[in-house]
């Protein structure tokens, strides 16, 4: 991994288009400001791993009938509390 | 000039789709980045349809309209995911929720932090992440089903003592 060192309001520019600055630093948080094209995404990356192992987990990996998924919703019992 | 059809071999059994009903995803699922193109495959009587990749037929997800398991479900995009989808008027827009199916299928969780939109006008869709903790990515779709009935229950109970009030008013 590269590694370098900024300082408040210093920036560092990713390819053509994407800039990241540094904001603000107090203690051990840092605020970092962030250009980047509207097609490129840009989150947490715990929120982006989790989205992303959720997406895996619903890809479909056997043959699901609509049906059965229609017909549980109607049978199933409301759930007290 | 005219429409194709295409057709593909899904989990979901031999698809004829209209060319012209390919949603295009510029950013693609995330997870799935490499696919850009698919398509929704609404089932009549169903809460639940499909979301088909065009790109690799083994893809898909089952998925929901997020109100139905909360009726005061809404997605507020910024400026920048509407620039994305090209979007003039909320009205153009369809949002998906997509939904886990594990072993127990009553078990059924879906998405709502992660929505799927898709502008039908522009033919143009993408997964967008509610900022905040409001949704996350399991809801128990019975589950919420249920508490969704229950409320809407409540309410409309409120509403007709509200009436009641105000004839015997």
């Amino acid at each position: 991994m590269l590694v370098l060192t900024r300082k408040v309001d210093q920036s560092i520019m990713i390819g053509d288009n994407i800039r990241i600055v540094v904001v603000d630093v107090r203690g051990d948080q840092v605020k970092i400001g962030i250009d980047a094209p509207r097609d490129v995404m840009v989150h947490r990356h715990e929120v982006y791993e989790d989205i992303q192992a959720e997406n895996q987990r619903a890809a479909l990996k056997r043959q699901i009938d609509l049906g059965v998924l229609e017909r549980t919703l109607r049978e199933s019992k409301p759930q007290k509390g | 000039m005219g429409w194709e059809l295409v057709e593909l071999q899904t989990r979901l059994g031999t698809l004829e789709v209209d060319e012209e009903k390919i949603i295009h995803f510029p950013v693609g699922i995330l997870g799935f980045s490499e696919y850009h193109r698919y398509v929704v495959v609404e089932q009549e009587d169903s809460a639940f349809s499909f979301l088909q990749s065009m790109d690799d037929p083994e893809l898909s997800f089952v998925i929901i309209m997020p109100e139905l398991v909360r009726s005061d479900y809404s997605v507020q995009l910024n400026e920048e995911e509407i620039e994305l989808l090209q979007i003039e008027s909320p009205e153009d827009c369809k949002v998906y929720g997509i939904v886990t199916i594990p072993e127990n299928v009553a078990d059924m969780t879906v998405n709502l932090q992660a929505p799927v939109v898709i502008n039908a006008k522009t033919l143009l869709g993408a997964q967008f992440i509610i900022p905040g903790d409001r949704y996350h990515t399991k809801h128990n779709v019975i589950a919420e089903m249920h508490k969704n009935a229950y409320e809407m229950q409540k309410q409309s109970k409120v509403q007709e003592g509200v009436e009641k009030m105000q004839e015997s008013v």
